[in-house]
């Protein structure tokens, strides 16, 4: 990768951005009182903090350098991304799940997102799950989340052979303040990482169509770049980087099945923002946060993809090649380095162009910093928490939630070791299918069971519930595993039972799991309901409880 | 027709979507009041 990155201008904006990072950590842990206070702060809360904080931790640098390297490859239907992002995952989100969710965690006191679905359904069962299934596959993101950082950081400063050190030293740092600070050290430091991704993707953005030739020229050269013929890293149905692909084609189905709709609608049971709504002191606060939320969103997603897709330009003319053909055959980097790539050769010769790079790295480490130590919270919370309450409760036969915020912290910890580990594990390139993957595998198993518990008027059916986790969970994991080329790459089952990779070559390879999943998933959960309500309503006794 | 160079309906109409969320968002987000009103349970 080209050299570009000022060493001395990047470990000066380091320095102070650590420094103020411990500050606002050693403020979470002055107002860490307890244990309520380590989950949700909601005393320490404000529109402009639950917003910057909700955007930082739902935009990762998987968004940035993830699925901006897939905008680069796939071109702008990629924006459909940004919309369903601020579709569903803030305009729906917020008004439709946010509300009900902060009135009725209150109401039943719930701290975290399994425990709110287990007092919502009076289930111990759907809690051990639900926080079972967040200290299973949330590592999984996170790591990839992690990686996407340490990668970018590593390649650009061109200290690759600092690799293992700087990855500790990024999960020692988050796992401290997280550790300590809680969740209000944690959305404190989103803010501050927010505002320098804000500043960051705004001048990137600037600075691209500046150097293009301005917003018509670059999409106009875009547009010419395609050539009618196949381009590489795309699949049959590719129809250039400014058109939509031909409807159920390969890519068709790679881009909408895969990248919009996994993550587009997994967005809404996404435990580490749903307590963002818990953390609220009032619904009012909520609607406000929109405001900051929106912007954020708007920008950071998308300066990513529509800067992605434009690199194609930039490298054309020149590098004489494509994004995708120039980052991956020539300089033997993956797609997830495009972004970074692009960074450094449009900033060279820019005035300031040094202290750009260095504010896009700063940004870059933002962006994973706040995602990873959200989620890290949440998987501590899962553990220390929601299994450590469980397993009490079991043993000395009461039903009271776990006061105990050491139990947390040692959680959070150890878990922050797990994830290191999943690092080294994880194939390359992986960022924005295990993000896919993670948010597909909540959306199917607890979208429907979360949203019905929110707005069931009456008794809630915790019998339709448990089918419909069932149901979702397995329908999404077999296939996953079985049916899916990208996810049978994470846990090559199918090929150590069946020699080949998937059990069918063709179009439904390319079908992502979420689409499957879900909707089997909600009609389980109705049909369960009509059968309930008829017993119910014939006389008949009612079904047994779990 | 064409949006800043971009003549695909299926991709400009993308961008004035998230233009217009954010538009609804901000308005949602502004005409809120100030007053945080009684704590109201589901």
């Amino acid at each position: 990768m080209t050299a570009g990155v000022s060493i001395p201008i990047f470990i000066g904006m380091l320095a102070v951005f650590a420094a103020v990072t411990v500050g606002l950590g050693y403020f979470g842990y002055r107002n860490t009182k307890n244990n309520e206070s380590f989950l949700l702060g909601r005393n320490k809360t404000s529109p402009l903090i639950i917003g910057l904080s909700y955007g930082a931790t739902f935009l990762s640098a998987s968004a940035v350098i993830g699925f901006g390297g897939q905008a680069a490859t796939h071109g702008l239907s990629m924006m459909w991304l940004c919309f369903l992002n601020l579709f569903v995952g803030l305009l729906v989100a917020f008004l439709v799940f946010g509300s009900r969710t902060r009135r009725i965690g209150r109401k039943l006191s719930a701290s975290t997102f399994a425990d709110l679905l287990g007092k919502m359904y009076n289930s111990r069962g759907i809690r051990f799950f639900t926080a079972a299934l967040i200290i299973v596959m949330m590592p999984i993101y996170c790591a990839a989340v992690l990686k996407g950082g340490v990668n970018s950081v590593a390649v650009i400063t061109g200290l690759t052979d600092y690799y293992d050190v700087i990855l500790i030293l990024m999960a020692v740092i988050v796992g401290a303040y997280v550790i300590y600070g809680g969740i209000i050290a944690v959305m404190y430091n989103d803010a501050l990482q927010a505002g320098i991704m804000f500043v960051g993707m705004a001048v990137i953005l600037v600075v691209t169509f500046s150097a293009l030739g301005g917003v018509t020229d670059s999409f106009t050269a875009l547009s010419e770049l395609w050539t009618g013929s196949g381009a590489a890293g795309t699949l049959d149905g590719f129809n250039g980087w400014t058109n939509f692909s031909d409807f159920g084609s390969n890519e068709w189905l790679l881009v909408v099945t895969t990248f919009l709709m996994g993550v587009g609608i997994g967005a809404l049971t996404q435990p580490q923002l749903v307590v963002r709504f818990m953390s609220a002191k009032d619904d009012h606060m909520l609607d406000r946060s929109l405001i900051i939320g929106s912007i954020f969103m708007l920008v950071i997603v998308g300066t990513a993809y529509t800067c992605g897709a434009l690199s194609n330009v930039y490298f054309m003319e020149n590098q004489g090649e494509l994004s995708y053909a120039y980052v991956t055959n020539t300089l033997g980097l993956g797609v997830d380095f495009i972004i970074p790539q692009y960074i450094l050769e449009v900033f060279n010769g820019v005035l300031g162009g040094d202290f750009f790079v260095c504010l896009f790295l700063l940004s870059l480490v933002c962006a994973s910093i706040s995602t990873i130590s959200a989620l890290m919270h949440t998987v501590g919370a899962a553990g220390g928490y929601d299994l450590y309450t469980l397993a009490k409760n079991r043993q000395k036969e009461t039903v009271m939630d776990s006061q105990n915020v050491r139990v947390n912290r040692i959680c959070t910890a150890v878990m922050m070791v797990v994830v290191v580990v999943y690092c080294y594990l994880m194939p390359k390139d992986i960022i924005a299918k295990a993000t896919s993957l993670f948010m597909g595998m909540t959306a199917a198993a607890l979208l429907p069971c979360f949203a019905y518990g929110l707005y069931a008027k009456h008794r809630r059916d915790k019998r339709a519930a448990v089918a419909s986790i069932t149901a979702g969970t397995a329908v999404y994991l077999f296939w996953t595993l079985f049916i899916n080329s990208s996810g049978s790459a994470f846990l090559p089952i199918c090929r150590w039972l069946t020699g080949s990779q998937v059990l069918f070559t063709g179009s439904i390879m390319y079908v992502d799991a979420i689409v499957i999943a879900l909707p089997i998933s909600i009609a389980v959960m109705v049909i369960t309901l009509l059968i309930d309500r008829r017993t119910l309503r014939s006389g008949s006794p009612q079904p047994a409880e779990d | 027709m064409s949006f800043f160079g971009l003549t695909d309906p299926y991709i400009w109409g993308a961008y004035v979507a998230c233009f217009l969320c954010v538009i609804v968002c901000c308005a949602i987000g502004l005409m809120v009041k100030k007053d945080t009103g009684e704590e109201e349970d589901e």
